[in-house]
């Protein structure tokens, strides 16, 4: 059994948030080839693309020293998601991103819950001073999400890949504007 | 002052040792050099120069791989010379796909010794004998001469009729399961 050691888990009152495994590979398949992904799937996705994305999402924990952790309910283990710090190498900057893969884990607060959890991870043991979400304008329950936890827009904010985006901005308890 | 974080790794992977060579897990310091390679001339046989995103996916994904299927790529170093050379591994991109067989020399001062060819060879072996493996294939570029040779020192045939997936012009290598395999 390979797995990623030193990976933190984080448990808020419902979840726990913990490294991606092999185990949560068809979840997120399946979740890619869905309309759930429709704001995030580039055009000319295929099973090998998906398949790279994810190895990806695993070996950021490594390059990166942190990444995205898989949303989880106390109590199983079974994915429901991906939030938290995420930071390709061509962003202009660090990112808490949040994908729902399981439509069950939408209307509770659970991704906030999973959000600020991640996020405080991010502020507080990772030392980031700010981070941003990057959103299609399209998305408006990512939106709601992005103002739920107090992030404001940014436009003047540099953003990847290709238009529309809009920028959320986090700012860490007592940092600068 | 941030605490000090355990920095996450790979666990459980093999270690493999032949004559001049060592092939360990990969690591994070291995990306900027994996990264120059990649940019480089040299990747003109495997689909490069790539950019530093599509470098950063593709060396990310060693490690989602292992994680992913239990087996995946080694670096190689040299014993006394410590610093990645290349990376060597078995790889099986789609899920139930034949497994293939990979070599790369990203060092250009590390070719022409015959170390590509021992860190394959060695890779080879291990990939067969703990895997399971009934075949296995590979992939080589119309004019990669040096990738060829090691196919055909792996016992790599060629296979009729098929075309490799990764580029327009090459020869895809079958392996047969050695008759006697051993760890």
């Amino acid at each position: 059994m390979i797995s990623l050691s030193n990976t933190p888990v984080l448990t808020t009152e419902r979840l726990v948030l913990r490294a991606p495994t092999a185990a949560d590979w068809p979840a997120f398949r399946a979740f890619m080839h869905s309309d759930r992904a429709r704001f995030l799937r580039p055009p000319d996705l295929d099973d090998g693309k998906v398949w790279r994305a994810f190895g990806h999402v695993i070996g950021m924990w490594v390059l990166r020293g942190y990444g995205s952790f898989v949303l989880t309910r106390a109590g199983s283990d079974a994915a429901m998601g991906l939030v938290g710090p995420w930071h390709p190498f061509d962003w202009p900057e660090p990112e808490i991103g949040w994908t729902v893969w399981d439509a069950a884990a939408e209307g509770k607060g659970l991704v906030a819950e999973a959000a600020i959890a991640a996020r405080a991870y991010a502020f507080d043991m990772l030392g980031w001073p700010t981070a941003v979400s990057y959103i299609d304008p399209d998305n408006a329950r990512s939106i709601a999400l992005a103002n739920r936890l107090g992030a404001v827009l940014d436009p003047d904010a540099a953003h990847p890949g290709t238009e529309p985006c809009l920028v959320y901005r986090h700012l860490a308890p007592g940092a600068g504007a | 002052m941030m605490p000090a974080l355990p920095r996450p790794s790979l666990v459980g992977l093999p270690v493999l040792e032949t004559e001049r060579l060592i092939l360990r897990a990969p690591q994070a310091s291995d990306w900027p050099v994996f990264l120059a390679y990649r940019q480089s001339p040299r990747t003109a046989y495997t689909g490069g120069p790539k950019k530093e995103h599509e470098a950063a996916e593709q060396f990310a994904s060693f490690f989602g791989h292992w994680v992913m299927r239990g087996f995946g790529r080694l670096i190689a170093e040299r014993k006394g010379t410590p610093g990645p050379i290349g990376h060597f591994g078995p790889m099986q991109w789609a899920d139930g796909a034949e497994v293939e067989l990979t070599w790369s020399l990203w060092a250009a001062d590390a070719e022409g010794q015959g170390l590509a060819t021992e860190a394959a060879l060695a890779m080879h072996r291990w990939a067969f004998a703990t895997l399971g493996l009934p075949t296995a294939r590979a992939e080589v570029h119309r004019d990669n001469a040096a990738s060829h040779a090691i196919a055909r020192h792996l016992g790599g045939m060629p296979r009729d009729g098929e075309v490799p997936g990764w580029f327009d012009h090459g020869s895809v290598y079958g392996f047969a399961r050695p008759v006697a395999v051993s760890a």
